[in-house]
């Protein structure tokens, strides 16, 4: 009864991704201060997983590091700006990585094959996202078909930014994705409340 | 709140609204705090999916490095590095040394023998005396023998650099001749011509180590195109001043299979038609019918132009590419119709 009477949007999850224990956030605080060392620490928190968030979004390994790079040189000089009630921290660095990424998707001649299929496996980064996050969203990715699932991940990792041959008509993709959105938010609602 | 302001911020988050669309969805978002906060939201659910899906990478040990360098916060330590990055450069900065050396061996030797009476080689000196005190206080005694000993030893010493430098440049031409040798079985960086199926050219892949296509001469070609064709001038055809540039359309694909990188070079590609596209095809032994690659940027046909693309996988090892131009999303598969451009050329029968 609750979750027919969400909508879509409240029912989204408010509460992922969200530093709990401010250690991000007091870091970018540090940078906006031209702190080098909370730039290292920072760059140390993050770089792995945005690497590899980075390399599912451009397909080469060389070009998803200077992207990541690119993200932390936006991310020291615009530390002033960055304002906590507008968004976490990570969800900063994610949308700056994306638009990074989306930059070099532009000039880039467009991958031959797809992406290599993404991997489920638990690699828990407490320091990125809580366990519980992790959790729930794993639930939530179980509650779609395959198709739906490889339509949101593509999605997400801007495979459809680029137009492909091989995508299934762009009519299709929207209608995959509007499912799984309908489908992952009741898991994560759930969870919520 | 209605599922349409939903779709609209998703699809929006996806990169799948097109450029109008996207900038009527941005307006809107500044005055909708609705659609701004479902906007946020499916930020939100995508860090944390992808965050959850993309398996982290170890990243290189000098990215903090570049970073910090990049950002200014550290001095950038390039000295420790660039002699390594050729061989071919270290030779260079050891010749010139050598030469310094050399011209100053020659000029002591000469001041030498203006103080030296009795040296019979002297050769006629400037009027003006040394700048450098120190340097004629350091001049051999006048006696023959102090002023002849130092030079022969300074001689000798010149000859064993020189036959040092000799080993060294060997040892560097050697490295070059195994680093484009083909092994089987070993992703080499694979360099070739591509030109229209109408010209017969003789096969330039440079893995084979073919003496006649070298590696320099095709890069020299693709350096040459894009300097030759600035992007203000009309570039469509080849400059004038540049005689050595073909006047038809080529491309030079160079592509490390190691790292699945790749740069795709053309000059003198015709503009096309409104609604065509150029699109790349990579042909490999292992299949007979070309892959699709990707579709060149809208701006690529203008003389010379440099693209990186990849094949993602690091097991495909091309054996041709081709450039067709087809009608904008309906690539068709290469036909003698729709080429333009394929290399390496198809021996003659």
């Amino acid at each position: 009864m609750i979750e027919t009477e969400l909508s879509p949007i409240h029912a989204l999850p408010s509460g992922l991704c969200e530093d709990s224990s401010g250690e991000a956030a007091a870091l970018i605080a540090r940078m906006a201060k031209a702190d080098p060392n909370a730039l290292a620490e920072l760059h140390g928190l993050w770089n792995p997983v945005l690497l590899g968030i980075a390399y599912q979004m451009l397909g080469d390994r060389r070009q998803a590091g200077k992207a990541v790079q690119d993200t932390f040189v936006h991310l020291w000089q615009r530390a002033a700006g960055y304002d906590s009630r507008q968004t976490t921290p990570f969800v900063w660095a994610f949308t700056v990585l994306r638009g990074c990424c989306m930059n070099r998707l532009r000039r880039q001649v467009p991958r031959a094959v797809p992406h290599p299929p993404t991997p489920l496996d638990k690699h828990d980064n407490p320091r990125v996202m809580s366990a519980d996050d992790y959790r729930r969203v794993r639930a939530a990715l179980d509650h779609l078909t395959p198709e739906e699932r490889s339509s949101l991940l593509a999605a997400v990792f801007l495979h459809y930014a680029q137009p492909h041959p091989h995508d299934p008509p762009l009519g299709m993709v929207k209608n995959h994705l509007r499912q799984a959105l309908t489908k992952i938010r009741n898991p994560l609602s759930r969870y919520e409340l | 709140m209605n599922s349409d302001l939903y779709d609209s911020a998703a699809w929006r988050t996806f990169q799948l609204l097109d450029a109008e669309e996207a900038s009527i969805f941005d307006e809107a978002m500044r005055h909708d705090p609705d659609l701004r906060s479902a906007y946020l939201e499916m930020d939100r659910l995508s860090a944390a999916i992808a965050a959850t899906t993309a398996g982290p990478l170890e990243p290189t040990a000098d990215q903090l490095d570049q970073l910090q360098s990049r950002l200014g916060l550290k001095t950038a330590h390039h000295s420790h590095f660039w002699l390594a990055t050729s061989g071919w450069s270290t030779a260079a900065v050891l010749a010139i040394l050598l030469t310094l050396h050399l011209a100053g061996i020659i000029d002591r030797m000469d001041t030498a023998a203006v103080v030296t009476p009795g040296n019979s080689h002297a050769r006629p000196q400037p009027a003006t005396p040394p700048a450098d005190p120190t340097r004629t206080t350091a001049l051999p005694s006048t006696k023959d023998a102090d002023t002849k000993t130092p030079a022969k030893v300074e001689t000798k010493r010149l000859n064993q650099e020189i036959e040092v430098l000799r080993d060294n440049l060997e040892k560097f031409q050697h490295r070059d001749r195994v680093l484009f040798e083909v092994v089987p079985g070993m992703a080499l960086p694979i360099v070739m011509a591509m030109n229209p199926p109408e010209i017969a050219l003789e096969d330039s892949t440079l893995a084979k180590n073919d003496e006649h296509s070298p590696l320099t001469a095709l890069l020299g070609d693709a350096l040459r195109a894009l300097t030759a064709a600035p992007p203000e001038t009309d570039s469509s055809a080849p400059a004038a001043d540049a005689p050595w540039l073909p006047k038809h359309p080529t491309a030079i694909p160079i592509y490390d299979a190691a790292r699945d990188a790749g740069t795709l070079v053309v000059s003198n590609l015709p503009p096309t038609d409104a609604g065509e596209v150029y699109n790349l095809w990579v042909t490999t032994a292992a299949n007979e019918r070309p892959i699709y690659v990707g579709t060149l940027p809208d701006d690529s046909a203008s003389g010379a132009d440099s693209f990186d693309f990849s094949l993602g996988s690091t097991m495909v090892l091309p054996s041709g590419f081709v450039l067709t131009k087809d009608p904008q999303n309906a690539p068709a598969n290469p036909t003698a119709a729709n080429t333009i451009l394929q290399g390496p050329p198809v021996p003659a029968r």
